[in-house]
Protein backbone atom coordinates (compact mmCIF):
# COMPACT_ATOMS: atom_id res chain seq x y z
CA UNK A 1 0.00 0.00 0.00
CA UNK A 2 2.95 2.20 1.06
CA UNK A 3 4.49 1.60 -2.02
CA UNK A 4 0.97 2.36 -4.13
CA UNK A 5 1.16 5.78 -2.70
CA UNK A 6 5.03 6.27 -3.50
CA UNK A 7 4.68 5.45 -6.78
CA UNK A 8 1.52 7.96 -7.45
CA UNK A 9 3.43 10.98 -5.49
CA UNK A 10 6.59 10.30 -7.93
CA UNK A 11 3.99 10.12 -10.79
CA UNK A 12 5.47 12.20 -13.53
CA UNK A 13 2.94 15.10 -14.20
CA UNK A 14 4.16 15.53 -17.78
CA UNK A 15 2.76 11.80 -19.09
CA UNK A 16 -1.29 13.63 -18.34
CA UNK A 17 0.10 15.61 -21.32
CA UNK A 18 1.78 13.85 -23.49
CA UNK A 19 -0.56 10.80 -23.62
CA UNK A 20 -3.79 13.06 -24.35
CA UNK A 21 -1.14 14.16 -27.30
CA UNK A 22 0.02 11.23 -28.58
CA UNK A 23 -3.54 10.00 -29.02
CA UNK A 24 -4.65 12.83 -30.67
CA UNK A 25 -2.04 12.92 -33.43
CA UNK A 26 -2.41 8.82 -33.74
CA UNK A 27 -6.34 9.78 -34.50
CA UNK A 28 -5.19 12.21 -37.02
CA UNK A 29 -3.08 10.08 -38.41
CA UNK A 30 -6.02 7.90 -39.18
CA UNK A 31 -8.00 10.54 -40.30
CA UNK A 32 -5.23 11.24 -43.08
CA UNK A 33 -4.92 8.03 -44.01
CA UNK A 34 -8.57 8.08 -45.02
CA UNK A 35 -8.25 11.28 -47.02
CA UNK A 36 -5.68 9.39 -48.66
CA UNK A 37 -7.34 6.68 -49.73
CA UNK A 38 -10.00 8.84 -51.06
CA UNK A 39 -8.09 11.02 -53.24
CA UNK A 40 -6.57 8.09 -54.60
CA UNK A 41 -10.26 5.99 -55.35
CA UNK A 42 -11.43 9.27 -56.62
CA UNK A 43 -8.83 9.50 -59.16
CA UNK A 44 -9.33 6.38 -60.71
CA UNK A 45 -13.03 7.36 -60.50
CA UNK A 46 -12.63 10.96 -62.76
CA UNK A 47 -9.46 11.02 -64.87
CA UNK A 48 -8.08 13.76 -66.53
CA UNK A 49 -4.64 13.09 -68.26
CA UNK A 50 -2.99 16.27 -69.05
CA UNK A 51 -4.11 17.68 -65.36
CA UNK A 52 -1.25 17.90 -62.39
CA UNK A 53 -4.47 19.16 -59.99
CA UNK A 54 -5.05 15.45 -59.19
CA UNK A 55 -1.36 14.38 -58.88
CA UNK A 56 -0.70 17.15 -56.60
CA UNK A 57 -3.79 16.27 -54.41
CA UNK A 58 -2.87 12.88 -53.97
CA UNK A 59 0.94 14.00 -53.17
CA UNK A 60 -0.35 17.21 -51.03
CA UNK A 61 -2.38 13.95 -48.97
CA UNK A 62 0.54 11.83 -48.69
CA UNK A 63 2.93 14.41 -47.48
CA UNK A 64 0.20 15.25 -44.65
CA UNK A 65 0.16 11.68 -43.29
CA UNK A 66 4.17 11.40 -43.72
CA UNK A 67 4.59 15.14 -41.57
CA UNK A 68 2.11 13.66 -39.19
CA UNK A 69 3.14 10.54 -38.49
CA UNK A 70 6.96 12.17 -37.98
CA UNK A 71 4.84 14.42 -35.38
CA UNK A 72 3.63 11.57 -33.81
CA UNK A 73 7.54 10.12 -34.06
CA UNK A 74 8.90 13.69 -32.25
CA UNK A 75 6.24 14.04 -29.45
CA UNK A 76 6.97 10.23 -28.54
CA UNK A 77 10.95 11.33 -28.08
CA UNK A 78 10.59 14.79 -26.90
CA UNK A 79 8.04 15.24 -24.57
CA UNK B 1 -55.24 69.29 -57.46
CA UNK B 2 -52.49 67.84 -57.79
CA UNK B 3 -52.28 63.94 -59.11
CA UNK B 4 -51.94 61.60 -56.41
CA UNK B 5 -51.34 58.63 -58.67
CA UNK B 6 -50.16 58.94 -62.43
CA UNK B 7 -50.31 55.11 -64.11
CA UNK B 8 -46.74 54.99 -65.74
CA UNK B 9 -47.15 54.09 -69.61
CA UNK B 10 -44.51 51.65 -69.57
CA UNK B 11 -46.70 49.02 -67.17
CA UNK B 12 -49.05 49.21 -70.45
CA UNK B 13 -45.82 47.20 -72.42
CA UNK B 14 -46.61 43.31 -71.19
CA UNK B 15 -42.94 43.01 -72.75
CA UNK B 16 -41.99 44.43 -69.28
CA UNK B 17 -43.38 41.22 -67.49
CA UNK B 18 -41.54 38.58 -69.02
CA UNK B 19 -38.79 37.11 -67.55
CA UNK B 20 -35.51 38.09 -69.20
CA UNK B 21 -34.37 35.32 -72.13
CA UNK B 22 -31.44 33.02 -70.65
CA UNK B 23 -28.07 32.94 -72.82
CA UNK B 24 -28.42 31.29 -76.16
CA UNK B 25 -26.77 27.91 -76.44
CA UNK B 26 -25.03 26.34 -79.59
CA UNK B 27 -26.89 23.40 -79.91
CA UNK B 28 -25.80 22.99 -83.47
CA UNK B 29 -22.70 21.61 -81.51
CA UNK B 30 -24.72 19.48 -79.24
CA UNK B 31 -26.69 18.14 -82.61
CA UNK B 32 -23.43 17.26 -84.21
CA UNK B 33 -21.94 15.50 -81.19
CA UNK B 34 -24.92 13.25 -81.10
CA UNK B 35 -24.96 12.95 -85.08
CA UNK B 36 -21.01 11.77 -84.74
CA UNK B 37 -21.64 9.61 -81.38
CA UNK B 38 -19.97 6.61 -82.73
CA UNK B 39 -16.65 8.17 -82.11
CA UNK B 40 -15.24 9.15 -78.92
CA UNK B 41 -13.69 12.41 -80.32
CA UNK B 42 -15.47 15.45 -81.05
CA UNK B 43 -15.92 15.88 -85.32
CA UNK B 44 -13.26 17.88 -86.36
CA UNK B 45 -15.78 20.70 -87.11
CA UNK B 46 -15.69 21.08 -83.21
CA UNK B 47 -12.62 21.35 -80.66
CA UNK B 48 -13.01 20.95 -77.08
CA UNK B 49 -11.97 22.65 -74.32
CA UNK B 50 -8.66 21.78 -72.00
CA UNK B 51 -9.89 21.77 -68.55
CA UNK B 52 -7.78 23.56 -65.92
CA UNK B 53 -7.47 22.94 -62.22
CA UNK B 54 -10.51 25.85 -61.43
CA UNK B 55 -12.83 25.00 -64.61
CA UNK B 56 -16.21 25.68 -63.08
CA UNK B 57 -18.01 25.01 -66.44
CA UNK B 58 -16.85 23.63 -69.17
CA UNK B 59 -18.37 23.03 -72.51
CA UNK B 60 -17.30 19.85 -74.82
CA UNK B 61 -14.23 18.97 -71.79
CA UNK B 62 -11.31 17.35 -74.06
CA UNK B 63 -9.32 14.29 -72.48
CA UNK B 64 -11.56 14.02 -69.50
CA UNK B 65 -13.30 10.48 -68.71
CA UNK B 66 -14.56 8.58 -65.94
CA UNK B 67 -15.52 5.01 -65.15
CA UNK B 68 -18.14 3.39 -66.75
CA UNK B 69 -18.18 5.42 -69.74
CA UNK B 70 -19.50 3.87 -72.52
CA UNK B 71 -17.21 3.76 -75.82
CA UNK B 72 -19.87 6.15 -77.84
CA UNK B 73 -20.73 8.80 -74.73
CA UNK B 74 -19.18 12.03 -74.78
CA UNK B 75 -19.09 14.66 -72.32
CA UNK B 76 -20.88 17.66 -73.32
CA UNK B 77 -20.70 20.13 -70.02
CA UNK B 78 -18.30 19.61 -67.55
CA UNK B 79 -19.65 21.30 -63.80
CA UNK B 80 -18.13 22.16 -60.25
CA UNK B 81 -19.46 24.77 -57.34
CA UNK B 82 -18.74 27.64 -58.44
CA UNK B 83 -15.10 29.38 -56.96
CA UNK B 84 -16.66 31.75 -55.09
CA UNK B 85 -18.05 29.12 -52.64
CA UNK B 86 -15.27 28.59 -51.77
CA UNK B 87 -14.22 31.88 -50.03
CA UNK B 88 -15.72 31.44 -46.61
CA UNK B 89 -13.44 28.41 -45.84
CA UNK B 90 -10.49 30.64 -47.56
CA UNK B 91 -11.28 33.00 -44.82
CA UNK B 92 -11.75 30.91 -42.31
CA UNK B 93 -7.93 29.20 -42.88
CA UNK B 94 -6.62 32.95 -43.11
CA UNK B 95 -7.52 33.89 -39.48
CA UNK B 96 -6.76 30.19 -38.50
CA UNK B 97 -3.24 30.57 -39.21
CA UNK B 98 -3.03 33.91 -37.49
CA UNK B 99 -4.07 32.40 -34.35
CA UNK B 100 -0.97 30.78 -32.59
CA UNK B 101 1.26 34.21 -32.89
CA UNK B 102 -1.18 36.22 -31.98
CA UNK B 103 -2.03 33.50 -28.48
CA UNK B 104 2.01 33.76 -27.95
CA UNK B 105 1.99 37.06 -28.10
CA UNK B 106 -0.84 37.84 -25.29
CA UNK B 107 0.93 34.53 -23.04
CA UNK B 108 3.93 36.43 -23.16
CA UNK B 109 2.88 39.92 -22.63
CA UNK B 110 -0.17 38.59 -19.86
CA UNK B 111 1.47 35.42 -18.71
CA UNK B 112 -0.95 32.79 -16.65
CA UNK B 113 1.30 31.19 -13.69
CA UNK B 114 -1.10 28.36 -13.64
CA UNK B 115 -0.90 27.76 -17.52
CA UNK B 116 3.45 26.84 -17.52
CA UNK B 117 3.77 24.61 -20.62
CA UNK B 118 7.06 23.55 -21.46
CA UNK B 119 8.56 24.69 -24.82
CA UNK B 120 8.89 21.04 -26.14
CA UNK B 121 4.87 20.98 -25.64
CA UNK B 122 4.34 24.04 -27.19
CA UNK B 123 5.97 23.19 -30.35
CA UNK B 124 4.52 20.23 -30.88
CA UNK B 125 1.47 21.58 -29.98
CA UNK B 126 1.63 24.62 -33.04
CA UNK B 127 3.03 21.78 -35.23
CA UNK B 128 0.03 19.80 -34.74
CA UNK B 129 -2.29 23.01 -35.02
CA UNK B 130 -1.26 24.27 -38.33
CA UNK B 131 -1.11 20.17 -39.52
CA UNK B 132 -5.02 20.39 -38.61
CA UNK B 133 -5.51 23.56 -40.38
CA UNK B 134 -3.82 22.29 -43.25
CA UNK B 135 -5.91 18.95 -43.36
CA UNK B 136 -9.18 21.56 -43.37
CA UNK B 137 -7.91 23.13 -46.38
CA UNK B 138 -6.54 20.49 -48.02
CA UNK B 139 -10.23 18.46 -47.01
CA UNK B 140 -12.58 21.41 -48.05
CA UNK B 141 -10.72 21.36 -51.54
CA UNK B 142 -10.61 18.00 -52.06
CA UNK B 143 -14.65 18.49 -52.02
CA UNK B 144 -14.80 21.39 -54.18
CA UNK B 145 -12.62 19.48 -57.15
CA UNK B 146 -14.51 16.25 -57.01
CA UNK B 147 -17.73 17.47 -56.41
CA UNK B 148 -18.57 17.45 -60.17
CA UNK B 149 -21.93 17.52 -62.32
CA UNK B 150 -21.53 16.18 -66.02
CA UNK B 151 -24.16 15.73 -68.76
CA UNK B 152 -23.07 13.69 -71.57
CA UNK B 153 -24.83 12.49 -75.13
CA UNK B 154 -26.93 9.19 -72.80
CA UNK B 155 -26.67 10.48 -69.40
CA UNK B 156 -26.60 13.34 -66.39
CA UNK B 157 -23.84 12.54 -63.73
CA UNK B 158 -23.77 13.77 -60.35
CA UNK B 159 -20.53 13.04 -58.39
CA UNK B 160 -20.85 13.56 -54.50
CA UNK B 161 -17.99 13.58 -52.32
CA UNK B 162 -17.09 14.31 -48.49
CA UNK B 163 -13.02 14.46 -48.19
CA UNK B 164 -13.06 11.01 -45.59
CA UNK B 165 -15.98 8.28 -46.33
CA UNK B 166 -18.56 9.56 -48.63
CA UNK B 167 -18.86 8.94 -51.81
CA UNK B 168 -21.97 8.75 -54.20
CA UNK B 169 -22.26 8.64 -57.94
CA UNK B 170 -25.88 8.96 -59.28
CA UNK B 171 -26.64 8.93 -62.69
CA UNK B 172 -29.76 9.51 -65.11
CA UNK B 173 -29.91 8.68 -69.18
CA UNK B 174 -31.54 11.51 -70.74
CA UNK B 175 -34.63 9.83 -71.75
CA UNK B 176 -35.94 9.49 -68.25
CA UNK B 177 -35.56 12.73 -67.28
CA UNK B 178 -38.96 13.96 -66.35
CA UNK B 179 -38.28 17.84 -64.99
CA UNK B 180 -35.41 20.61 -65.32
CA UNK B 181 -35.10 23.46 -62.93
CA UNK B 182 -33.00 25.63 -61.30
CA UNK B 183 -32.85 28.16 -58.70
CA UNK B 184 -31.09 30.90 -57.23
CA UNK B 185 -31.09 32.09 -53.97
CA UNK B 186 -29.89 35.41 -52.36
CA UNK B 187 -27.57 38.30 -53.49
CA UNK B 188 -24.35 36.33 -54.13
CA UNK B 189 -26.09 33.62 -56.40
CA UNK B 190 -27.40 35.96 -58.33
CA UNK B 191 -24.58 38.78 -58.39
CA UNK B 192 -22.42 35.67 -58.94
CA UNK B 193 -24.42 33.50 -61.66
CA UNK B 194 -24.56 30.54 -59.91
CA UNK B 195 -27.16 28.16 -58.76
CA UNK B 196 -28.70 24.68 -57.88
CA UNK B 197 -29.91 22.88 -61.11
CA UNK B 198 -32.20 20.19 -59.97
CA UNK B 199 -32.83 17.02 -62.29
CA UNK B 200 -35.92 15.04 -61.62
CA UNK B 201 -36.01 11.48 -62.78
CA UNK B 202 -39.07 9.40 -63.18
CA UNK B 203 -37.77 7.31 -60.17
CA UNK B 204 -38.22 9.05 -57.45
CA UNK B 205 -35.66 8.05 -55.84
CA UNK B 206 -32.64 8.96 -58.05
CA UNK B 207 -33.14 13.16 -58.28
CA UNK B 208 -30.02 14.62 -59.92
CA UNK B 209 -28.90 17.91 -57.98
CA UNK B 210 -25.64 20.13 -59.35
CA UNK B 211 -24.97 22.60 -56.76
CA UNK B 212 -24.20 25.55 -56.83
CA UNK B 213 -22.88 25.29 -60.58
CA UNK B 214 -22.10 28.35 -63.21
CA UNK B 215 -24.82 29.49 -65.48
CA UNK B 216 -27.24 27.06 -64.13
CA UNK B 217 -29.68 28.81 -66.75
CA UNK B 218 -27.19 27.52 -69.60
CA UNK B 219 -27.13 24.09 -67.54
CA UNK B 220 -31.16 23.84 -67.87
CA UNK B 221 -31.26 24.81 -71.04
CA UNK B 222 -28.79 22.33 -72.69
CA UNK B 223 -30.53 19.55 -70.87
CA UNK B 224 -34.19 20.26 -71.69
CA UNK B 225 -32.41 20.23 -75.19
CA UNK B 226 -31.16 16.98 -75.28
CA UNK B 227 -34.31 15.59 -73.77
CA UNK B 228 -36.28 16.57 -76.85
CA UNK B 229 -33.45 14.87 -78.67
CA UNK B 230 -34.27 11.83 -76.72
CA UNK B 231 -38.02 11.47 -75.90
CA UNK B 232 -39.01 8.76 -73.66
CA UNK B 233 -39.10 5.30 -75.51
Amino acid sequence: MSDFLTGLLHFNISMLVKIPLLLLIGLYIIFVFFMWNQVKSLNKLILIPHSSAQIILVFLAFVQLLIAISLFGIAVVIL
Amino acid sequence: MPDIFVFPKKLLDPAVFVDPVPKPVNLEKIFLFQNNAHSARPSAAIKGKRLNAFSTFCEYPQDVSFANQLEDEVILLFLRADLITNVPWIAIVLVALLVPPLVLMLLGTFPFPTLTVSAQTTVILVALYYLVVFGYALGNTINWFYNIGMVTTKRVLDLDVSSVTYKNVASAIISSIADVDYTQRGFFQTFFDFGDVLIQTESKMSNIEFEKVPQPSVVEDIVIKLKEQNPET
